[in-house]
């Protein structure tokens, strides 16, 4: 269970950054995220829809510890990510759509590698890693060097990776954002395959499909603010236009209007 | 701690496979001494040979005196005579290269000797000739000043000795290790420093900023491993990946010195370096050297991956580190210039003290103090690099910048 309470993070522009964004008069300071209420519960899928920019990534490394709240906090598992962050790590899965695996080094070693960063003892991260490599046939190239491999044997490589130390807390950042359809497919069915397991899944993306696939609970975040928050059966039923695409972009365009 | 060296393995392991890395490590530094070395001897063996083969080609042009001139040349060695009667020819022939060198002795040059009147001979040469001619030409001059000088002693029956009544007899107790180690002790620190910095650079590009533009280091900041672990763990590889190449840099002195000692052609000249190398081999220096590279690798790793966290790629990592070697080659070369030697101030100063401290370990002249005090300056400098250093990656902005 994830449960966000009144989360803010801004960041300080520096000056080449306020070159660049010359036309956005907002002053030396980004507010990425602004004041969001969130919860996430295990078994349930929460998608958090927005735009590039929106503040959605900001907000799954504040989750993964990687970065720390302005003001607000965070509650992962039981464990604040300010003052636990070591144990809200031990519980969570984070995958992106960039594989980040190690070109030196072989699937095996990289599990291997991760499985032992977690804390993992050696039995259990030697069985999860068979478990792993026989379930999404990784087994067969587990011992060559992961250089030369294809996106897609890359892809399994990272979902076992995200989910050696048997993650609670699982954080999907665009996850099949760069990969065909097959291998999206198999993320998906990762996705899932963790709803199955009773864990609490967050899921960041802009490809509708996906969304309605997915979701249980929906956000819509957008200029760092919340926009939507509820049911996705919900926000089906009271759509003022006929498409996802169609009723995101009127929801996008109404906040940019309040915004200005 | 385990986490450490959990990293630490899996860094070392992938940095030892990368065959670029690898090779800048360890193979360059391993072959640079020797191929100095090697390639000294053999220029310093060639060239005294060329010295020997050298033959000067004289010509006198006389007016019917000269005191003796030509049967002094004529017994000199390296010298082939011949006789031109005319300055504007023999000038000629120097400037097409038939002849290297021509005398001119003026009418009434003998008569003028006799009465000590004082007089001149000219000669004609090219100073941009090849050194070893130059040198047959001034030694000419000179041994026949000196049997004029003997000649005229001679007729008014005046001892030599009147000339150099005593001679002063130099005994050099500087041993060949203390004159050569002055001379070559200042390169051998050079190369030391500059492996120290390059088997860092690598290592610490590809470990944070090629981290950061494979999308790895997102991931590694997810696992449990604490930041200052991931740190911890990554200078650990760098600074041990410096340190391999300054021992590699030690194993080409050895090489040297062997390959210079078995190598009957080598001149009494190298004999003596191959003696140096030797003596810098024995474990008292080495060790002291190892002791005053080992703080400089952890002041460099630290640096270099400082720059490389806050790079954004691989590139930019590479275009902020390059430009360090500067700084470090400064110091360095100031090192090198004579009369700058390791005290209580220059001890104090980052890398001129590496470069003065190796240059008098390997020429045996350290002195304690300032030996100490160079190990705890770098000790301490390392301290600051490294506390700079981790305040700079636990900094989220740096680490994600980009």
């Amino acid at each position: 269970m994830i449960t966000i309470t009144n989360l803010s993070k801004s960041f300080k522009l520096s000056r080449q950054q306020k070159k660049e964004m010359r036309n956005v008069p907002q002053g030396d300071i980004v507010h990425a995220v602004n004041n969001i209420n969130l919860t996430c519960m295990p078994g349930r899928v929460f998608t958090l829809l927005g735009p590039n920019g929106a503040g959605k990534t900001t907000t799954l490394r504040l989750i993964a510890t990687i970065l720390k709240p302005t003001s607000g906090n965070i509650v992962v598992n039981g464990f604040d990510t300010v003052k636990n962050g070591m144990e809200v790590r031990k519980s969570l899965g984070f995958l992106t759509g960039s594989t980040g695996l190690y070109d030196r080094l072989t699937p095996d070693e990289t599990i291997n590698y991760f499985g032992r960063l977690n804390g993992m003892d050696e039995s259990t991260l030697q069985r999860r890693k068979k478990e792993l490599f026989d379930l999404l046939g990784v087994t067969e190239f587990a011992h060559r060097r992961v250089g030369k491999f294809s996106t897609g044997m890359k892809q399994k490589v990272s979902i076992v990776r995200t989910m050696i130390h048997d993650p609670q807390v699982v954080v999907f950042d665009e996850p099949t954002s760069g990969l065909d359809v097959i291998a999206a497919k198999s993320i998906i069915e990762l996705i899932r395959q963790c709803k199955r397991d009773n864990k609490t899944i967050i899921l960041s993306t802009h490809i509708m499909s996906e969304v309605n696939m997915l979701s249980d609970d929906l956000a819509i975040i957008h200029r760092g603010d919340l926009v939507y928050n509820g049911l996705f059966a919900d926000f089906k039923n009271n759509m003022k236009e006929s498409t996802l695409e169609d009723e995101f972009i009127r929801i996008a365009l109404e906040h940019e209007s309040v915004k200005a | 701690m385990k986490n450490i060296i959990t990293i630490f393995k899996k860094e070392l392991m992938d940095t030892l496979r990368d065959k670029r890395t690898l090779s800048v490590m360890l193979l360059i530094p391993l072959v640079v001494y020797p191929a100095i070395f090697i390639g000294i001897s053999k220029y310093m063996t060639s060239q005294s040979e060329k010295a020997g083969q050298e033959i000067l080609r004289v010509a006198i042009i006389n007016n019917g005196n000269e005191q003796n001139f030509s049967q002094y040349v004529a017994g000199a060695p390296n010298v082939k005579l011949t006789t031109i009667t005319d300055t504007v020819v023999a000038k000629e022939q120097i400037l097409n290269d038939s002849i290297d060198a021509a005398y001119y002795f003026p009418v009434g040059y003998d008569s003028a000797l006799v009465k000590l009147a004082g007089t001149t001979f000219q000669y004609f040469y090219t100073s941009t000739n090849n050194e070893f001619e130059v040198a047959i030409i001034q030694n000419i001059n000179a041994g026949y000043q000196q049997q004029l000088v003997k000649q005229k002693l001679a007729e008014v029956s005046v001892s030599e000795t009147i000339l150099e009544p005593a001679t002063g007899q130099a005994r050099n107790l500087a041993s060949t290790r203390e004159q050569l180690g002055s001379i070559v002790g200042g390169i051998l620190p050079y190369f030391f420093i500059i492996f120290c910095m390059i088997g860092c650079m690598y290592p610490a590009i590809d470990l944070a900023a090629g981290e950061k533009e494979r999308g790895s280091l997102e991931t590694l900041l997810v696992s449990s491993a604490s930041r200052i672990e991931i740190y911890i763990g990554k200078l650990m590889t760098v600074a041990l990946s410096g340190f391999i190449s300054a021992l590699a840099s030690i194993a080409g002195l050895v090489i040297s010195a062997q390959l210079i000692g078995m190598d009957a052609t080598s001149g009494s000249d190298m004999m003596q370096v191959s003696e140096l190398l030797s003596g810098i081999i024995e474990p008292a220096s080495i060790l002291m050297l190892l002791a005053i590279l080992l703080p400089l690798n952890i002041f460099f790793a630290a640096i270099t991956l400082m720059l490389s966290i806050y790079a954004r790629t691989f590139k930019e990592a590479q275009s902020m580190i390059t430009p360090l070697m500067i700084f470090i080659v400064f110091p360095t070369i100031f090192g090198m210039l004579p009369g700058v030697t390791l005290d209580y101030s220059t001890a104090l100063i980052p890398i001129l003290n590496v470069s003065l401290g190796a240059k008098e370990i390997i020429s045996g002249t350290i002195q304690t103090g300032p030996l100490l005090l160079t190990y705890a300056a770098l000790i301490i400098y390392a301290l600051i690099a490294l506390l700079i250093s981790v305040r700079f990656f636990n900094n989220e902005k740096n680490i994600l910048r980009g």
